[in-house]
């Protein structure tokens, strides 16, 4: 078995905590309100109390602190580089402003509060919940003939095939270094050839999987095309949620 | 009654027969074993009897009704299948709901589809995985869950493709007990492989060779006939043992009603009753190697290795010494950590700490040969010759020179100069796995380090493997084999060591490998039939 040391973003936790149980359709919902409201809101407060519900949701259902900063991570440059080109000053003289990096500490606040709450979200539901969630978001657009199933099985399916794909790269990667390519040296030509070591035998390795795996749903007798199983009724407990969470969003944005 | 008359495919226009005039039948509750080499056309015959194939000529019955093709590609609602690779079966990243695929795809609503998924993974013995993510599990975990999400659906009929070839012996008993009992519950089964273990049991065998059906009778008739052991490739030791045995009247149905753990005892008892016939060799006699001096200088050391990925400790003050000349094992169960002392002995992980030294220096990529699983996966260049040469060239050498030493490397592994211009890709599988095992071999590396290289070989292939590397270890290297068949390896290595949760719990030479019982069995492994044999028979060599 082979551990890859690249771990894909959003990994669900499997602790149980209510953020688990509750309606995938609600979360999501909530998200987007919450987020909007966040990119509506004025000033410090409204983003701070947002940045303190996450934190408070998210380890409330059994999300460890370094959950957060690792799903922060892929951000953490840009923002960083934000703050310094807002804050630096070069006329008329160079120096340090103050009410540029108050803006570029607002911004980047709001890119950290959006990551936070994706956070929350995707630890707290499983990868078939949410493409169920979408599905049903988009179930009307069926009736325009959009292939919603088959839509919602692609997203499922691609997020199966991110661990496995990152696993095979990292395999390729090993066996052609093991036997002499040394990937991290020479000029751009060299280079390029020398990556095309690893990604022509990827690309063929995926091809290669994804026939099998189009053979294997074959087997397990799909046919694209098929009904969406959409998710029964939203029950009454997440309905308030989902009214609560909407309320805040308002009140947060004219905050 | 699943009926196969006749069978006639043909994959490529002007290409050769696949399947030539095949006639098969499946029984409820009975297990038909599929044997022949690769390419004899086993894969394409599985295919067909799922319907997920279509012959050229022939037809399918279904319980004596003929099938339209509208029916058999309408087949897969009461044939399952089941691959080879366990990973390559999942749709979605959470168990449950990859098993609930099947169900859902037969038109049940959501909760019974989830209910019969839960059925499922208790017949497999999984039932507390439903929530896991499926990049979390083992092989011998994923292949289980891959057979859940095929028995979720009800099938009548199971088709199997090699399905324990990928598997550790643990994860292999534990798939083989949800066979026999879903076989108690009459569905009927078809099964293609290369093990021996695995034809012992079986109530048919069938032996393809180009297409044909070569051979076909009982397990009994089987190994009674050296001839159709031969066709079979069925090489192994427990192969030519069975039938030394058989032929001296031995019955099989005492090993086949029997649990694999007592097959040492119930072939000893016959041996011991003073029914082998003695005709100067004694078919049982299994010469295990003699470890010889070698040098020490030039060795691969591992000094107080340890490795830890985030908080969990692979790899835990590893010590370990390769010498040229020799061929040691390194066996022990999934996720004990064998992969990641590959990468350390080969320079391409460094330890958190202790070191990995040759010769006294630190290993750079590149001086220790590393073949990964199925190393045919990393072939990309246009031309055979092209892609051994590309590490040299890497290196720096010139093209000319580099050319030099992929020819050798090819030569070596008995690649013809006659396939060293064409593209890798279309060469066969057993062709392809030598050119790259060339690969690793062009910077002509004093250390070679595989993992699981007879993965997926038949029988002639394994064996050519097994004493190529011999040879190759008597020339002078020193090779570490990674394997958890440690039968194919009794007569070529020289010493092994077991891997057991990061440490290594136990070294030593073949000849003292008896003495390594409890730890290989911790560690879900067992020691090998011809080893238990001969203890149990107090046979010295």
């Amino acid at each position: 078995m082979y551990r890859s040391k690249s771990s894909p973003l959003g990994s669900w936790s499997a602790e149980k905590g209510w953020l688990h149980e509750l309606d995938a359709r609600v979360k999501l919902l909530a998200l987007a309100s919450l987020s909007l409201a966040a990119f509506l809101a004025h000033g410090m407060v409204p983003l701070l109390l947002e940045l303190a519900l996450a934190l408070v949701l998210g380890l409330g259902s059994g999300m460890r602190p370094a959950q957060f900063l690792r799903a922060l991570r892929p951000t953490l440059l840009v923002l960083l580089f934000s703050l310094a080109a807002n804050g630096l000053q070069l006329s008329p003289a160079l120096g340090v402003s103050v009410a540029g990096l108050w803006r570029a500490l607002v911004a980047v606040l709001r890119v950290v509060v959006l990551v936070m709450l994706a956070a929350v979200v995707s630890s707290s539901t499983t990868a078939p919940e949410l493409a169920r969630a979408i599905s049903s978001a988009l179930a009307p657009l069926a009736r325009l003939g959009l292939p919603v199933g088959d839509l919602s099985l692609t997203v499922s399916l691609s997020l199966t095939l991110l661990p496995v794909t990152v696993e095979e790269f990292d395999r390729i990667e090993m066996a052609q270094r093991a036997r002499g390519v040394r990937l991290d040296e020479g000029g751009p030509g060299q280079r390029l050839r020398r990556w095309a070591s690893v990604l022509i035998p990827l690309v063929v390795a995926l091809f290669r999987r994804s026939e099998e795996l189009a053979r294997s749903m074959r087997d397990r007798c799909f046919r694209p095309g098929a009904p969406l199983s959409v998710p029964g009724p939203i029950a009454p407990r997440d309905v308030a949620l989902a009214l609560l969470a909407l309320a805040l969003s308002l009140l947060l944005s004219l905050l | 009654m699943l009926e196969m008359v006749g069978l006639t495919k043909r994959h490529a226009h002007d290409g050769p027969l696949a399947l030539d005039g095949v006639s098969l039948c499946v029984r409820p509750g009975r297990r038909v074993v599929l044997l022949g080499a690769n390419g004899s056309g086993k894969t394409t015959l599985t295919r067909m009897a799922n319907g997920s194939m279509l012959p050229d000529k022939g037809s399918l019955l279904l319980d004596g009704d003929e099938l339209s093709a509208e029916g058999m590609r309408g087949l897969a609602r009461c044939v399952g299948y089941l691959r080879q690779d366990p990973s390559a079966q999942f749709v979605s990243p959470q168990v449950l709901d990859d098993v609930a695929f099947g169900p859902r795809n037969l038109g049940l609503g959501y909760g019974e589809a989830m209910s019969r998924a839960e059925d499922a993974l208790r017949q497999v013995g999984l039932a507390g995985l439903a929530g896991r993510n499926v990049a979390t599990l083992s092989g011998g975990q994923r292949q289980r869950i891959a057979l859940a999400g095929v028995l979720a659906m009800g099938p009548r009929y199971l088709v199997m493709d090699e399905p324990c070839s990928q598997l550790d012996p643990a994860s292999r008993q534990r798939l083989r007990e949800v066979v026999r009992g879903l076989l108690r519950d009459g569905v009927g089964m078809l099964e293609a492989t290369h093990l021996t273990e695995d034809v012992v049991t079986a109530d048919e065998v069938v032996v393809l060779s180009a297409g044909r059906v070569a051979w076909r009778g009982t397990p009994q008739e089987l190994f009674a006939s050296r001839d159709a052991l031969r066709v079979a490739q069925q090489r192994s030791w427990l192969a030519r043992s069975l039938h030394g045995l058989v032929a001296s009247g031995f019955d099989l149905g005492a090993l086949a009603s029997s649990d694999m753990s007592s097959w040492a005892s119930v072939m000893a008892e016959f041996v011991r009753r003073g029914h082998v016939a003695e005709n100067g060799t004694n078919p049982l006699r299994l010469a295990v190697k003699r470890p010889q001096r070698a040098p020490s200088e030039d060795c691969l050391r591992l000094r107080n290795v340890s490795l830890s990925y985030g908080d969990a400790r692979v790899l835990d003050g590893i010590g370990l010494e390769l010498r040229p000349g020799m061929l040691a094992l390194l066996v022990g169960g999934s996720g004990a950590g064998k992969s990641s002392l590959a990468r350390v002995a080969s320079g391409l992980l460094a330890p958190d700490s202790g070191e990995a030294t040759l010769g006294g220096e630190a290993v750079r990529a590149g001086r220790v040969g590393l073949s990964l699983q199925r190393p045919e996966d990393q072939l990309f260049a246009p031309s055979v010759l092209e892609d051994v040469a590309f590490g040299p060239l890497g290196m720096g050498l010139g093209s000319q020179e580099s050319e030099a030493l992929a020819g050798k490397a090819l030569t070596l592994m008995g690649v013809g100069e006659r396939l060293w211009h064409r593209d890798p890709f279309a060469l066969s599988g057993g062709e392809r796995r030598r050119v790259a095992l060339a690969g690793s071999l062009a910077l002509e590396p004093d250390v070679l380090v595989l993992d699981e290289p007879g993965a997926g070989l038949d029988g002639v292939a394994l064996r050519d493997l097994t004493s190529l590397l011999r040879s190759l270890a008597d020339q002078g290297r020193a090779i570490l084999v990674i394997t958890h068949d440690l039968s194919d390896w009794l007569g070529v290595a020289d010493s092994l060591a077991l891997l057991d949760s990061g440490r290594l719990v136990w070294q030593g030479t073949m000849e003292e490998l008896p003495q390594a019982r409890d730890g290989l069995r911790r560690a879900g492994l067992e020691l090998p039939l011809a080893l238990q044999l001969q203890e149990a028979l107090h046979v010295q060599e």
